[in-house]
């Protein structure tokens, strides 16, 4: 964990995750307004304005998840590469630093989905041989960056193997 | 109820490998001996299959006999509460058709299959097992990467003298071979393959080379055993539970006599079958009915309390001695790397484990264990994801010891190991005042649902109050952290103290948390992640450092394991 350069996940991903969120919230939306349109509340009455009132509320926490989280959730995300230790920090409320040693690297996968290649974007995932956390993703790296670090992340696991193994 | 010990891993396991390992044999023919007991030589005859090349293929043998049905038997017996539960709701025949057709059936088909197609060899440095009705499956499992053996001898299976062999390896969670039903001997030529490759030191046999090969050993007397019998964890529930019925009963007085309904319908049987004089039926001891005394004596003549009293001295009595007959002639030995175990009275297990394997320990010391002085030993190895229940115990080390055994135990399986009481590091003792808060809470809102329903009862809850604070105190004063560049060690809990070591080498990652409360209150939460978590719960978690402490406890931890290898 020395001074290495911290690094941000590709502008991207905002435009990514609130494009996937977006879609979730928009098939949400139209589900549920069609059953609350064909819904009778009226044994409600007085109190049926209550039903589409937390319906509107729902709905708006769903906009503000699908449209502001992403970008606040870029702002807090960093992580960071060196020679020993990755280091992942991530997290609004609740936050997480995560530092796993390079040594304990099983393999590193690269995810790239249908949504995820129309952005150009990949996401990389570290497999370490844990329980609870046995594997941590990266998302949203553009493709070079994503190879690049994968690359040197196994550059890095088999370097300091050799180390151990000579010395 | 854990006089069977097997009751749940037998199931589980027989539902699992069907799928695992739906098998083969086309060309398989019958044997005529099948079912003949004695003639375990008649399971060794030679079969010959043009198909395979290899050079020793006369040595293959077969499961015993016996597997046609012992395997099912035992799943009968180990069946039979839940059989006789299910039928006084459902009915016998309900119950029969159920476990019949769910259970006990399909163990027998699956199990006559087994023996029908298993075959088996040791050829040089490996053992090859064949099986498969449908898709054939060769396996070899060389016997230098066999992790653990466990020999498993239940009632039955000593009656007729043979045993049962898993062999594990670190690849899979799940047992690599599970050979049930081998003849004794059969077990041991496979036991002594792996132990002759590995120098694995049988803590059963007798021979004086034993000792020589090994470089600990340790037996537990029985007067330890009824110690921990009576300090284990069923006792302390049966002991928590009697102390609340108390509690309620002193307060909520005679009206809420639990077993009253029982009760009666079992004096009015007795009322009518005893023979006597009349007077005998309606004797009532002449006893004060007023005052302290009365108030006292009444729930004597209630018979309540002595009927509480009499069912937890039978529990208790039966839970004692369902443990010492689980863990009778515990022995530990351990000779270089490896960790071998032998117990049990009724069903005999006898386990041999690697030292290296081990990714974490535990050693637990709660409340009831201290009194008594001693402790007990868990351990978890590589590839333990899933969490079993405490009754399987298969990596306990050591169920119950003195506590400087218990910790000689540890310092044997985790080389390295020498200090287990360091002078603890504190967590912020902000914590007591948090963990207090959180329990008032709960407490208030269960008194809150008391007073809707029973009004003034809810006063009950009162000394709840205090309980809670005094719970959170004790807690914080056990709660402590140590670390070296070898391993780290966290002490948690009051009632149920355990110290968790986890050497540095196993650390697979380590995460820093911080929820919106803990930012107000410049606090953090390190989790350690470790390859296993069956026995031990995982890596340790350690709540309410101050974050200047957590950030720097989680670079000394990284970069000590970053600096040394880890390996399986």
């Amino acid at each position: 964990m020395s001074e290495t350069k911290i690094r941000q996940l590709d502008p991207g991903w905002v435009r990514l995750e609130r494009t996937i969120r977006s879609v979730v919230l928009t098939v949400f939306t139209l589900v549920t307004g069609v059953i609350g349109f064909f819904l009778h509340s009226s044994w409600l009455w007085p109190w049926n304005w209550v039903v589409p009132m937390i319906w509107l509320l729902i709905l708006s926490i769903g906009f503000f998840v699908a449209l502001v989280l992403p970008a606040l959730s870029y702002r807090r995300w960093s992580y960071q590469v060196d020679e020993r230790v990755i280091q992942l920090k991530r997290g609004i409320v609740w936050r997480a630093v995560l530092a796993i040693p390079v040594s304990r690297l099983q393999h590193v996968d690269l995810h790239r989905g249908p949504i995820e290649r129309r952005f150009g974007l990949t996401s990389l995932e570290i497999h370490t041989a844990g329980t609870r956390a046995a594997s941590h993703l990266i998302p949203g790296l553009e493709n070079d960056v994503a190879v690049a670090l994968r690359d040197e992340l196994i550059d890095a696991a088999n370097r300091g193997a050799n180390v151990n193994a000579t010395g | 109820m854990s006089t069977q010990p097997d009751n749940h891993e037998q199931p589980v396991e027989t539902e699992r490998q069907p799928q695992a390992e739906s098998s083969d044999a086309v060309n398989v023919e019958a044997d005529p001996s099948e079912g003949n007991v004695d003639e375990a030589t008649a399971t060794e005859t030679a079969r010959v299959e043009p198909t395979v090349d290899s050079p020793s293929d006369s040595d293959e043998s077969r499961l015993h006999p016996s597997t046609v049905w012992l395997p099912a038997t035992e799943t009968m017996i180990n069946t039979i509460v839940p059989f006789v539960i299910a039928s006084f709701f459902v009915g016998p025949i309900g119950s029969l058709m159920f476990f019949g057709l769910f259970v006990w059936v399909p163990v027998l088909i699956y199990y006559i299959v087994r023996y029908r197609t298993v075959a088996y060899r040791i050829a040089g440095d490996e053992v090859i097992i064949k099986s498969g009705l449908l898709s054939k499956r060769e396996r070899r499992i060389p016997f230098d990467r066999v992790q653990e053996v466990e020999i498993h001898k239940s009632v039955l299976h000593r009656i007729i003298g043979c045993a049962k062999v898993n062999l594990s390896t670190a690849g899979s969670d799940t047992k690599e071979a599970a050979l049930n039903v081998l003849t004794t001997q059969a077990a041991d030529v496979l036991k002594r393959s792996v132990s002759d490759k590995q120098r694995v030191v049988d803590p059963t046999s007798d021979d004086d080379n034993v000792e020589d090969v090994s470089d600990y050993a340790y037996a537990l007397d029985l007067k330890t055993l009824i110690y921990g019998g009576l300090s284990s964890k069923v006792v302390a529930t049966i002991g928590a539970v009697l102390s609340t019925i108390a509690y309620f009963q002193l307060f909520v007085g005679v009206g809420s006599d639990w077993m009253s309904r029982f009760s009666k319908q079992v004096e009015e049987k007795t009322k009518q079958q005893i023979p006597g004089p009349e007077t005998w039926k309606d004797w009532e001891p002449d006893l004060p009915d007023t005052g302290v005394l009365g108030w006292i004596f009444s729930f004597w003549t209630d018979e309540t309390l002595p009927k509480s009293i009499l069912l937890v001295v039978l529990g208790l009595g039966v839970a004692v001695a369902a443990y010492v007959v689980r863990y009778y002639a515990y022995r530990l030995r351990r000779a270089d790397d490896l960790l071998s175990t032998s117990y049990g009275l009724l069903t005999y297990r006898h386990g041999t484990l690697s030292r290296d394997r081990i990714q974490a320990l535990k050693l637990e010391e709660s409340l009831m264990r201290r009194w008594f002085g001693l402790a007990a030993v868990r351990v978890d190895s590589a590839g333990d994801n899933t969490q079993v229940d405490e009754n399987k115990n298969r990596d306990v080390l050591v169920p119950v010891a003195r506590l400087a055994d218990a910790e000689e135990v540890a310092r044997q399986a985790i080389p390295g190991l020498n200090e287990l009481t360091p002078i603890w590091k504190k967590i912020s003792p902000i914590a007591i005042k948090r963990g207090s808060k959180k329990g008032w809470l709960i407490v208030a809102v269960a008194m809150i649902q008391t007073y809707f329903f029973g009004g003034w009862y809810c006063l009950m809850w009162l000394p709840a109050f205090p309980f809670v604070y005094l719970l959170n105190r004790k807690w914080y004063q056990h709660m402590g952290y140590w670390n070296s560049d070898d391993y780290l060690l966290v002490r948690k809990g009051w009632i149920n103290r355990a110290t968790f070591c986890v050497p540095t080498r196993n650390i697979q990652s380590v995460i820093f948390e911080q929820n919106f409360f803990d930012r107000r209150l410049k606090l953090a939460s390190l989790s350690v992640d470790i390859a296993g978590q069956s026995n031990t719960g995982g890596g340790p978690r350690i709540r309410h450092l101050p974050v200047e402490t957590a950030i720097e406890l989680q670079r000394e931890l990284v970069d000590n394991a970053a600096a040394c290898e880890f390996r399986w």
